[in-house]
């Protein structure tokens, strides 16, 4: 009989004596998975490699057996997971929409203070990965709509060989819809984004961190946002809540006027950069309250002056416009993991930008009225409406259309979008271990940058994806930062 | 206020960029293709005759989606085995109103039932790996059952092919429920929810 690949794993890294104990473990972990001959490799192979690392570490096996329960894994990788899910609202258009080279990618990711123990994180998104059923599915197609189903297989944390954001293959039986990608202390989850948005992402993370701290010998306890690996998910996490914004008696909101683009040539590969300006958290506030606005109003002036600079001369009456994404959870008792945020459009036209101090009034009104809860109403109705006339449509046709349309009109009614995911807070015990977050926004298709924002402690990362070698915003951006008293510490791609 | 210029710390990778060739063959490929198409158009009206340059482009469009063509999603051998079929056959129904013949009437119903029986095969005999997978042959079945029921309402020649091609349809269809029921059905209400 042929000699199980982990077991010669086993019998190379472990001493007989060792093995003698680790014989029936493996055995143990071995009954509670059935999946494709390669998954099982993959899995058994994650808890030997594992295991090795404990010992080499100073832990016991014994100990190590006990953090590495095969118990933890549940049945999520042995029993056939027939569940499937429609896509919500907002995400119905994302895999309408996508190419080869366009897909709606986000990326989320968590910095420690130490580099990544790859076997440790490796288990831990074995048995975090159970809790968040709806995330372990790959797409299909459906007559009308596509859909998630679940998928039986396991998932490997890679090592970052691809630019942030890559689209992901999405066309074999099991495909993943998310990638997770390490380097150096740096650990990223992809996502496509017709999985969650980025306060889903931003739980899964951090379920994901503690799980990997706890692996280490860190037992944090749990607190909001992060979800107990041992509860059974509990269905208002995968909730289409759209249903759940008031009609508004006059939907509106999609359409809008063509916007002024930066300059520069759009990149062959994209994103063409990637910047992160790390700012104090502390000083950010007290700048925003000595100017009297908010954290977001007094970046989204800083961005409005970066792209007067960077933008194309003769625009005529096209005005700069910023995309500004809006938690929806904050007007409505949401606990949805997938897609529930809307969008607002902030607009001036580049003789009204005059000076910083000029432009935050005007700023500062414009989000209070277009982030009012009763605004994005208008454009929840207006897109349940949208999808409820198109749901007859097949999809065979819908395809085409939707895929035309999104290529000429795209993101052309914006020149660029500030995604602000707010602060990320962690439990006491986890902080020691965590430098900060990052929020990446997939590479755009006209605009020429994207902006987005998330803060961990004192440390907020804004990041700039490019699209263009042209450096015109990003230096400017700059310039106003460091202009404010900010001190911006900028890291990046090559 | 001096501004010092933006230095960048590099915190990711180096990445190869893989050349111009690799990174965007699938267009470059796409390009001739409708270059060769258009040439063909070109030179067909240039010359006059008969419109072979319909026939051409045809072929050409199933030589795409036989060889190159990857769905995004659902890129699987059902797929593959029914976009084949179908674009074969209808192919032939290009060639029969281009050069006349019995290609539509005759040939194409037996391309139709062939690719019917090999993925209709494939599919029941791999069913646990390929039931999610189903609806490309169910759509294939549904046109084979419209194809007989054109013949027997006499729009449509009713001969043998045609016949084969109705029976191979139901068959299947009655198979899989028969075999499956419970699992084709949880199966096809995914796949026709709105």
């Amino acid at each position: 009989m042929a000699v199980r690949p982990w077991t010669q794993k086993a019998q190379r890294l472990f001493t007989p004596a060792e093995q003698a104990a680790l014989t029936p473990y493996l055995n143990n972990v071995r009954a509670r998975i059935d999946l494709a001959p390669k998954y099982v490799h993959q899995l058994m192979d994650d808890h030997v490699e594992a295991l090795r690392w404990y010992t080499d570490h100073g832990v016991t096996l014994s100990e190590a057996m006990r953090r590495l329960d095969p118990a933890q894994m549940g049945d999520f990788y042995l029993r056939e997971r027939t569940a499937w899910y429609p896509l919500d609202t907002a995400a119905k258009v994302y895999p309408l929409c996508m190419s080869l080279k366009r897909m709606m990618m986000f990326r989320m990711s968590f910095y420690l203070k130490q580099p990544v123990e790859l076997p440790i994180m490796q288990m831990a998104l074995n048995y975090t990965v159970r809790r968040f059923p709806y995330f372990a599915t790959t797409i299909k197609c459906g007559l009308f709509w596509h859909y998630i189903d679940s998928a039986m297989r396991s998932y490997v944390v890679k090592p970052e060989t691809k630019p942030p954001c890559a689209p992901i293959r999405l066309n074999a039986i099991t495909s993943p819809t998310f990638r997770v990608v390490w380097h150096q202390n740096r650990v990223s989850v992809e996502f496509f984004h017709v999985l969650t948005d980025g306060t889903g992402a931003a739980i899964f993370m951090k379920t994901f961190l503690r799980e990997y701290l706890r692996l280490l010998g860190c037992e944090a306890p749990l607190s909001e946002g992060i979800f107990a690996l041992d509860d059974e998910p509990n269905p208002c996490e995968w909730a289409d809540d759209f249903p759940l914004a008031d009609k508004h008696p006059s939907p509106e909101g999609f359409g809008d006027k063509t916007a002024l683009q930066m300059r520069g040539l759009t990149s062959l590969e994209q994103p063409a950069r990637v910047l992160h300006i790390n700012l104090s958290v502390e000083a950010l506030r007290r700048k925003a309250k000595e100017k009297g606005v908010t954290i977001t109003v007094l970046l989204l002036g800083c961005i409005m002056l970066a792209l007067k600079d960077a933008a194309e001369p003769h625009g005529g009456k096209k005005k700069l416009q910023i995309q500004l994404p809006v938690n929806m959870r904050k007007f409505y008792p949401s606990k949805t993991l997938r897609n529930f945020s809307m969008y607002c459009s902030i607009r001036l036209h580049p003789v009204e930008i005059t000076g910083l101090d000029a432009i935050l009034p005007k700023l500062s009104a414009q989000v209070c009225e277009n982030a009012s809860k009763a605004s994005l109403d208008r454009t929840m109705t207006l897109s349940r409406k949208l999808v409820h006339y198109l749901r007859v449509i097949p999809l065979i046709v819908k395809r085409p259309i939707a895929y035309l349309i999104y290529g000429r009109l795209s993101d052309g009614v914006f020149t660029t979008t500030f995604s602000n995911l707010g602060a990320i807070t962690l439990p006491e015990a986890m902080q020691p271990y965590v430098e900060k977050f990052d929020f990446v926004l997939g590479a755009p298709i006209k605009n020429r940058a994207v902006c987005s924002l998330c803060s961990y402690g004192d440390r907020a990362v804004f990041t700039v994806v490019k699209n263009t070698a042209l450096p015109a915003f990003e230096n400017a951006l700059y310039g106003y930062l460091y202009w404010l008293g900010l001190a911006p510490y900028v890291e990046g791609t090559w | 206020m001096t501004i010092p210029p933006m230095q960048v710390h590099i915190t990711y990778p180096e990445l190869t960029p893989h050349s111009f060739w690799r990174r965007n063959r699938r267009e470059l490929i796409r390009g001739l293709f409708i270059f060769l198409a258009y040439a063909c158009g070109l030179i067909n009206l240039t010359v006059g005759g008969v419109p072979w340059a319909l026939a051409a482009i045809g072929g050409l469009a199933v030589l795409w989606i036989a060889v190159f063509y990857r769905p995004l999603v659902e890129n699987t051998v059902i797929k593959k085995i029914t976009d084949v079929g179908g674009a074969v056959c209808l192919y032939l129904f290009l060639l029969d109103g281009i050069f006349g013949g019995q290609w539509s009437g005759f040939v194409a119903p037996i391309v139709f039932f062939a690719d019917l029986i090999i993925a209709g095969t494939y599919f029941l005999a791999y069913f646990k790996k390929e039931k999610r997978n189903f609806l490309p042959l169910f759509e294939l079945s549904l046109a084979g059952l419209v194809a007989i029921f054109c013949g027997l309402v006499g729009w449509q020649r009713l001969d043998w092919p045609l016949i084969v091609v109705g029976s191979v349809s139901l068959a299947l269809l009655v198979l899989t429920v028969a075999l499956h029921f419970r699992a084709i059905a949880e199966e096809f209400k995914k796949k026709i929810h709105m």
